[in-house]
């Protein structure tokens, strides 16, 4: 590949992740309920789009989607474990909050999380394609090729079942 | 009846665990707001523009419509011109397809041709019916077609999905 070809690539793949990685992280996010992989399963996907030299991709956001999701399959089976973030160490030192306040809510994120994976993925898709990223029904139901009323109603039994299974944690709220 | 032995706190903390789809919807929204690398919160959220919403808006603003269609316009020459343009005739793997040069053609009105590209899929079922057996084939394949245009000399060609499902009585 010249070097112009190289350049003209790397701005083509530059667009599409500005205007695809947000929803790529929700989906990912969807199959792991762990936000750092999710994000390096984005950064995969794109890194090997950026070396990608066969054949005209139909559709990229799809072809994003399956190699971030079997690179998602390959860490799982490779790792039994992952390491989780350590952001909120970050936030220790110089913050305002009380270490103490800041570990009650990595324990309540930390439950959610756990509440989250146990949701069927399509239920997980649309919570956090909504809750997640904002989005309103029918744009979620162009994404995910169903109808609104569909995206509504899955919304309300995807919330229901996690009442459900917040309650059943002892998962206190104000 | 009034439970003489029931304590009041325990009852307090029983509420306090009752969730309903409001208390899920708050927890989210915080919960997200955490949980979303910063570098995907920094992302704008204006790229992706579904077709939906897009028609929705375009309906809800009628003196839109000829905007939207001169830009459509404009930008189908501007992309027929740079792909006429091409030096280097490289398939962006971006783009799904179009042919890099226009192929000499009788200078004939406007004409419309179709070829169909490699099958996709082929799928062949057998059925007994009370006729008969039945053989159904299904084929799954692109079809290519392109208009070549005189007057200002470009082909606009474009792919569409196309099955075929043909049935056969087999003897």
């Amino acid at each position: 590949m010249s070097n112009q070809r190289s350049t003209e690539w790397s701005a083509d793949v530059e667009a599409v992740y500005k205007t695809e990685a947000r929803q790529l992280w929700a989906m990912f996010y969807a199959h792991c309920t762990d936000a750092d992989r999710a994000y390096d399963a984005v950064q995969e996907s794109f890194f090997r789009l950026q070396r990608y030299q066969g054949e005209p991709i139909r559709d990229v956001r799809a072809w994003l989607l399956r190699v971030g999701q079997n690179w998602l399959r390959d860490v799982a089976r490779s790792k039994s474990s992952g390491v989780r973030s350590t952001e909120h160490l970050d936030k220790m030192p110089g913050g305002t909050a009380e270490p103490s306040f800041i570990l009650a809510d990595q324990e309540t994120q930390q439950l959610v999380r756990d509440v989250l994976g146990r949701l069927r993925e399509d239920d997980r898709s649309v919570l956090i394609l909504r809750y997640g990223l904002g989005w309103a029904s029918n744009r979620i139901a162009a994404v995910l090729n169903i109808k609104s009323t569909a995206v509504d109603m899955r919304l309300s039994r995807a919330r229901k079942r996690m009442a459900e299974l917040l309650e059943e944690a002892g998962v206190p709220h104000d | 009846m009034i439970d003489p032995n029931q304590d009041p706190e325990n009852d307090a903390d029983q509420l306090r665990t009752q969730w309903t789809e409001q208390d899920v919807e708050r927890l989210l929204e915080g919960f997200f707001q955490e949980e979303l690398p910063l570098e995907i919160r920094e992302l704008a959220d204006d790229g992706v523009r579904d077709p939906v919403r897009a028609a929705a808006e375009v309906e809800a603003r009628p003196g839109m419509r000829w905007v939207v269609s001169a830009i459509a316009t404009a930008a189908l020459l501007v992309a027929l011109a740079w792909f006429i343009r091409n030096p280097d005739g490289q398939q962006n793997p971006l783009q799904v397809e179009t042919p890099p040069t226009i192929p000499q053609r009788e200078r004939n009105p406007a004409v419309a041709q179709a070829s169909a590209l490699p099958l996709l899929s082929l799928t062949v079922d057998r059925f007994a019916t009370e006729v008969g057996l039945v053989e159904q084939r299904t084929a799954l394949k692109w079809e290519t077609v392109s208009v070549y245009q005189p007057e200002n000399g470009v082909e606009v060609a474009w792919s569409i999905p196309e099955v075929n499902i043909e049935l056969y009585g087999v003897k």
